[in-house]
């Protein structure tokens, strides 16, 4: 029950200070001194203003590292709640719980709640800090766009959050946090190539559907809805919201199946990793 | 007994698997970048060539032509600078050896051998590989070439202008090659302090998933890239962000260069602080 409630005020605090720190920074005012969800929620993943959605350059791809922040803070907190049960007193934790892939059902339903609260509160404490600083309105597609991002961005953090937690089984859990955040930051890094190979476009395209960190912007989506297609104006063609959907919503499903694997055979007469040099 | 005891430090945290594969995704991220440009620039006339130092991964000039080698290291540097020894500390508290040692060593003593022997693996660990791409591209590419990647002529206005706006410019006046290496060893000493610094946090805080230990250099750096952006925001050209005043060539932009010493001294002082606070706590858990 005590860790249930530390999750909960773990999510809420990292969600309000993070929603509260993107609002300030990134919720400026259009030239129409007012502010709507829908360009709200396309800040949120690193446009800078209506119709200028994220333009892969350095400066701006190190802006989207920072938006993505209160996301890295939110995994490495994450990243030990599922291993913290691998490390002290397993035995003990696990001789009083016979069935494993029950358990671990539990743990990653935890953790994907945690993923869901803390995205809601995010987005809710920027809009409400945005609307404090400036006049703020809700537009339709806004609320679908705010939907569409909670969706992505929970499956993205619970899958990221349970990866992490299953690496670090085997190789403790800063090297595990190292080579999934590291993998996310060179993913970014990577969106470069979509600016030095503009005039290629099948490339492009075939690249924003390969490249994972792609899918988390949502300013680069096309939607065969015509009021939501009008109103994020992608700069390129062929990324879709569905596919991100299924991208995102894959990989926590294949990480999900592969903890219940690593769970149910894993040997708890080896070493502590997190004491191991 | 103190200087014997941090040489063994720095020898047995060299020795560990972190520090290795850490030098050795930088090595590689060095010789990527080395051999990108050896292909790129092969058979180039040596008026048009670049200045062999603009062309070094640590480089800001560097990404005005391919930027995508520099960004890559710009992101991954907040994590791979806690690596070679910033888990040095927490991993031996974890494990128990802080006990032994601190029994031979006297607390404080150990806490000051072990952040000072983490200083200097992480130093050693990011300046060795960039220094090893000095000497490869001084090989490689024509000594007299002094293109610069913003295809300005070192014969106009706005180059010297933007040169003048150079950390130490004075020094890259005098030579571009003394200017990379002096602040090549600089950004290596500005590594160590990270490292050292990450340390002394688990020094003075008992951690038990090193994961956390990436938390306060993460965020220290972001920070500074945040305020630079706010800065940005009120249309003011002076930049914070860390990577403006630790990469070679950076340009265009108002540094505060006693500021960012200011800074650094007081991190300084914090890892300082950490050593003899967390040596004063009880060994006993």
């Amino acid at each position: 029950m005590r860790t249930i409630s530390s999750r909960i005020t773990v999510s809420a605090v990292t969600g309000i200070s993070g929603g509260i720190y993107l609002a300030v920074m990134y919720m400026q005012p259009t030239v129409l001194g007012n502010i709507g969800l829908s360009d709200l929620v396309m800040r949120l993943s690193g446009s800078r203003a209506p119709g200028f959605p994220l333009t892969p350059v350095i400066s701006e791809l190190l802006s989207l590292t920072l938006v993505l922040v209160p996301c890295y803070v939110f995994q490495i907190y994450m990243g030990i709640e599922v291993y913290r049960s691998f490390c002290t007193a397993s035995i003990y934790v696990f001789s009083r719980t016979p069935r494993r892939i029950r358990w671990y059902l539990g743990e990653i339903t935890s953790l994907a709640g945690a993923a869901l609260l803390f995205q809601v509160i995010l987005v809710v404490s920027a809009s409400a800090a945005a609307a404090l600083m400036h006049p703020f309105y809700i537009d339709t597609a806004g609320v679908v766009l705010a939907v569409y991002h909670i969706i992505l961005y929970t499956f993205w953090l619970f899958a990221m959050s349970l990866i992490i937690n299953l690496l670090a089984v085997y190789l403790g859990s800063n090297a595990a946090f190292f080579v999934v955040c590291g993998a996310q930051l060179v993913f970014t890094s990577f969106l470069i190539f979509i600016n030095m190979f503009e005039e290629n476009r099948p490339f492009v395209t075939r690249f924003l559907n390969l490249n994972p960190m792609a899918h988390l912007v949502i300013g680069w989506h096309s939607s065969v809805v015509p009021m939501l297609d009008k109103t994020v104006q992608a700069p390129y063609e062929g990324l879709y919201f569905a596919v991100s959907f299924l991208v995102t919503a894959g990989t926590a499903l294949a990480a999900a199946v592969a903890g219940a694997f690593i769970v149910k055979h894993h040997d708890f007469l080896t070493a502590d990793p997190e004491g191991g040099v | 007994m103190f200087v014997k005891a941090t040489a063994a430090q720095i020898r047995f945290l060299l020795r560990r698997n972190s520090a290795i594969i850490t030098f050795f995704i930088l090595l590689a991220m060095v010789l990527f970048n080395f051999i990108s440009n050896v292909l790129a620039f092969q058979g180039k006339d040596v008026v048009e060539m670049y200045h062999p130092m603009k062309l070094l991964l640590l480089s800001w000039n560097q990404t005005y032509l391919t930027p995508d080698r520099t960004l890559n290291f710009i992101q991954l540097y907040p994590l791979l600078v806690v690596c070679p020894a910033g888990f040095a500390l927490a991993s031996e508290r974890q494990n128990g050896e802080d006990i032994l040692l601190a029994a031979k060593l006297g607390n404080i003593r150990y806490r000051f051998s072990k952040i000072l022997a983490a200083f200097a693996v992480t130093m050693i660990v990011f300046t060795i590989p960039f220094l090893i791409e000095i000497i490869l591209n001084c090989l490689a590419f024509p000594l007299s070439a002094a293109g610069d990647l913003m295809n300005l002529n070192c014969y106009q206005e706005e180059y010297f202008r933007i040169t003048e706006s150079y950390l130490f410019t004075g020094l890259y006046q005098v030579s571009p090659y003394i200017y990379a290496v002096v602040l090549t060893l600089l950004f290596g000493i500005l590594s160590g302090i990270l490292g050292a610094f990450t340390a002394a946090v688990s020094s003075l805080f008992y951690i038990k998933f090193r994961i956390l230990l990436f938390l306060p250099v993460f965020a220290l750096l972001n920070v500074t890239i945040m305020i630079s952006d706010w800065f940005h925001m009120q249309n003011s050209s002076v930049s914070a962000a860390w990577y403006s005043y630790f990469l070679l060539f950076v340009d265009s932009k108002t540094l505060y260069g006693p500021v960012f010493a200011l800074v650094v001294l007081l991190l300084i002082l914090l890892t300082a602080a950490g050593a003899y606070i967390g040596g004063r706590k009880d060994c006993v858990r």
